[in-house]
């Protein structure tokens, strides 16, 4: 009987060590996470120069991410979806993206990313040893967005594209 | 002891699973109507006429130059602003018509110009690179000897427009 106890409680043990890994598995926790907020991410081309000219929207969007199961992750973007009210769609590679900042400073990649309709490769961050421990709860990363130049082969109308960041934890 | 050791070993691949997290924006685009003429005068807008061009007319091939940009598929036409030049001169004529004045885009039957505006050329969206959204337009003058010697004066309208 004391052993059929013991083994009960040890059972229980186990599954409770079971889902707790089972929760930090989940997409999304309170440990890691990513999240895409827009501020200024429309286009309105109304002019020549409009259509002529690269347009760009400084810190269009933030993306905010926490990591504290890894020091080491990486950062994707692709265009998942589009649309026209023309019948015309426009190519996701008129849209590219530029980081302008990041709180807290770290060393990362402020080039300019061209996007398409696969995962391109926009950050591989390694935080520094007890960064997520000791010092700091998120990263912030404020990107500037650039459309085009779109030129004069796309009919006048409403073009809307979703832009999907995916953090991945090697 | 060896139950604890399985339960340790199954644990540690739970750990370990590569993870990902998403979120996205969205990104809209306006796009309006844009439609930019731009007119170049490849020769003087004075024309002094000889007589063999009274006999058999003035012809300018390349008179005016056309560069569209358009967003959508365009119309060019052409109209005089007055049905009759403007005289000048003690021996002019008040009323020769503005059908003396032919144009045409290179290579197209010349159109006699009225007030009425007439199609000189159309096309579709794309900028000025675009083939046959760049082209020349011919001019001709037949007064003949029915007008009297003076300065007569015709103000040519070019309009763009959606088709």
């Amino acid at each position: 009987m004391a052993n059929k106890t013991k083994n009960i409680i040890f059972f229980t043990v186990t599954n409770v060590i079971f889902m707790v890994n089972g929760m930090w598995a989940c997409a999304q926790n309170r440990t890691n996470y990513l999240e895409a907020n827009s501020y200024n991410t429309s286009f309105s081309l109304v002019t020549a120069a409009d259509l002529e000219t690269q347009k760009v929207k400084s810190n269009a969007f933030q993306v905010e991410v926490m990591s504290r199961s890894n020091d080491r992750f990486n950062i994707y973007a692709r265009v998942s979806s589009s649309s026209s009210s023309t019948g015309v769609n426009m190519p996701a590679s008129m849209l590219s993206v530029k980081l302008n900042s990041i709180t807290p400073l770290l060393n990362v990649n402020y080039n300019t990313i061209t996007l398409s309709n696969t995962d391109q490769l926009l950050q591989q961050v390694t935080t520094p040893f007890l960064f997520w421990l000791l010092w700091f709860s998120t990263i912030n990363f404020s990107y500037d967005l650039q459309l085009g130049p779109v030129g004069y082969d796309f009919p006048p109308g409403n073009y809307n594209f979703t832009v999907l960041f995916t953090m991945t934890q090697p | 002891m060896p139950r604890i050791l399985l339960y340790m070993i199954l644990l540690l691949p739970v750990h370990t699973l590569a993870q990902s997290f998403n979120g996205n924006i969205t990104v809209p685009v306006n796009i309006g109507t844009v439609m930019v003429l731009s007119v170049t005068n490849n020769a003087s807008s004075v024309i002094t006429l000889d007589n063999t061009q009274y006999a058999n007319g003035y012809t300018r091939a390349g008179f005016n130059s056309f560069a569209i940009k358009s967003n959508v598929p365009w119309r060019l036409s052409v109209a005089s602003a007055t049905p009759f030049f403007a005289a000048s001169g003690t021996y002019a004529s008040s009323n020769m018509p503005a059908s003396v004045i032919g144009v045409a885009k290179t290579g197209q039957p010349f159109v006699q110009l009225t007030t009425t505006p007439q199609l000189l050329a159309s096309g579709n969206r794309g900028s000025s690179i675009k083939s046959g959204n760049s082209f020349n337009m011919d001019f001709r003058a037949t007064p003949g000897y029915d007008y009297g010697p003076g300065i007569y004066t015709l103000t040519l309208l070019y309009t763009l427009t959606a088709q």
